[in-house]
């Protein structure tokens, strides 16, 4: 079986020419003003014009062509079984997720929905997002993930990632108005918003620990320090707020008032996810297989004890996980961009229903009730 | 002691010039592409000074942008490919052949994580995308690639 990776080796094959000669030769450049042409401008209002017409397949594209990513596919690939609304369950709230359409890798936006599929909402990623955030234009691009609930499921706080490797933390109502940036420069990847809405913990690119932040954009400091080792990732709030669960090569757990952690499991392969279950127990995690791309569901209690899988074999390669409100569902998302819910016994797996075309990317958010 | 902005650009072409010119051209299939958003990125990079905090990352993110716009403006002229001023040796030249096949996003991913050995996270900050968007297209691209490549080492 071919090596993929080795057959990119043939690449050293290739002679480089002086581009650094080049380089200079062209001289110093100023920043280049990053406004879209007055042509790709008309474009963006034209397509504005259609997307009020043809609904939010288009809209998630409109992203992408504004600005300047690379060239995004208008493919009419057929709708995966996530986008058939016969399995959908009862409504049980409402879940936030970045979203992108079919064959685009840029731009991602938040949207929200009910878990049945239906009152899907693009919140960012609209023609208006310009005029709220002064810094797209600046740095020409925006890419909006990792969303989060605030505690009365009003709000969601999610990381916004501009050109250069900026990134902001925003804030915007779930219907769509009021949207802030709470901190610039943030450099964050996965957030969670704390039980009481106090605090955010989050991954620090930065440093590659979790951090905690107060909800206002102040106080930043680290939940446990790093030593070396595997990054602390994807941050799990205990119903108390006491503790924050992450990934870190096992699972581990550490006091919010950062006097000290401790490992929960350690499992035989590397933990990519951790999820804490709403009711405090057990905690769900993936773990990735020896090629690091066989994403499995597992459970473990908090002491560590009852380890068991929940996703069959061949059920799929999932990379992320959370919970339903109730405690009752596990959702999971795949790396060909779709979700799905199963229950932790590891029955009931049907595929969360999405409108055409549009695909999952990133851990979804799920709240209670629909505010 | 500080690093001169100059030299700090200097220092990333001599370290990893190389590897980022091959991954450039992993990703728009085409070395003339590549040499002019490189060339493009680096005159930049020497134009903004002390503007550019870790220039590493600048410089690499602005060349794949650089080139995705070239790659984005040639799709919408519909231009057929130039001729190329570069003769590619085998078997690079199969390589590149069915990385053509896949999309600018799945070749981009592809070339960052698979070439030049980014972390999935720095892989998704080079593009500006979340990890979980680079996962979907490596996912992609691994599935459509090995059997193209597959049947060239028949």
């Amino acid at each position: 079986m071919t090596d993929l990776h080795d057959r990119f080796d043939d690449l050293d094959g290739l002679v480089v020419p002086d581009v650094y000669a080049r380089a200079r030769a062209i001289g110093p450049k100023e920043p280049q003003e990053p406004r879209p042409s007055a042509a790709r401008r008309v474009g963006v209002i034209l397509l504005a014009s259609v997307i009020a017409a043809a609904g939010f397949g288009l809209l998630l594209r409109a992203r992408d062509m504004d600005d300047g990513a690379p060239a995004t596919s208008t493919s009419s690939a057929p709708p995966t079984a996530t986008s058939t609304a016969s399995a959908a369950p009862a409504s049980q709230g409402l879940v936030a997720f970045a979203a992108q359409s079919r064959g685009s890798t840029t731009g991602l936006v938040i949207a929200v929905m009910q878990p049945n599929g239906t009152g899907f909402r693009q919140l960012t990623g609209l023609p208006g997002d310009r005029d709220a955030d002064p810094d797209i234009a600046r740095y020409t691009f925006a890419s909006d993930d990792s969303p989060s609930f605030s505690p009365d499921g009003r709000t969601i706080a999610f990381v916004r990632r501009y050109a250069e490797g900026v990134n902001s933390l925003c804030k915007i109502n779930v219907d769509g108005s009021n949207f802030r940036i709470i901190e610039r420069d943030a450099q964050m990847g996965e957030i969670a918003w704390s039980p009481d809405g106090r605090t955010i913990a989050f991954y620090s690119e930065q440093d590659g620990g979790i951090h905690l932040i107060d909800a206002d954009g102040r106080n930043e400091r680290a939940l446990w320090p790093r030593t070396g080792g595997p990054n602390q990732d994807a941050p799990s709030w205990s119903p108390d707020g006491s503790l924050v669960y992450y990934a870190s090569g096992g699972i581990w757990a550490a006091q919010t008032d950062g006097s000290g952690a401790r490992r929960v499991a350690d499992p035989p392969r590397p933990v990519g996810w951790v999820a804490l279950c709403p009711e405090g127990s057990p905690v769900a995690f993936v773990e990735h297989g020896s090629t690091g791309n066989d994403g499995a569901i597992w459970l473990v209690q908090p002491d560590g004890s009852s380890l068991r899988r929940v996703t069959p074999a061949g059920s799929g390669t999932w990379y992320a996980v959370s919970w339903a409100p109730s405690g009752l569902r596990l959702l999971l998302v795949s790396d060909d961009g779709t979700a799905a819910l199963i229950d932790p016994d590891g029955t009931n797996l049907e595929p969360l229903p999405m409108p055409a075309g549009v695909t999952v990317a990133g851990p979804i958010a799920w709240w209670a009730t629909v505010p | 002691m500080s690093i001169e902005p100059r030299d700090a650009v200097e220092r990333v072409w001599r370290e990893q010039g190389a590897k980022l010119w091959r991954s450039l051209v992993a990703f728009t299939t085409d070395p003339d592409i590549a040499t002019d958003a490189m060339a493009e990125a680096f005159a930049q990079a020497l134009g903004r000074g002390a503007a550019v905090r870790d220039h590493d990352r600048w410089i690499w993110r602005a060349s794949f942008r650089i080139a995705a716009g070239e790659l984005q403006a040639r799709s919408r002229r519909s231009d057929a490919l130039p001729e190329g001023s570069y003769e590619m040796p085998e078997p690079a030249a199969d390589l590149i052949r069915a990385l053509a096949t896949l999309s600018p996003n799945q070749r981009a991913a592809l070339a960052l994580r698979d070439y030049a050995d980014l972390s999935t996270r720095d892989v998704a900050r080079t593009l500006g995308c979340s990890q979980a968007t680079v996962r979907v297209h490596l996912a992609q691209a691994r599935k459509r690639l090995r059997p193209l490549l597959e049947e060239t080492d028949d």
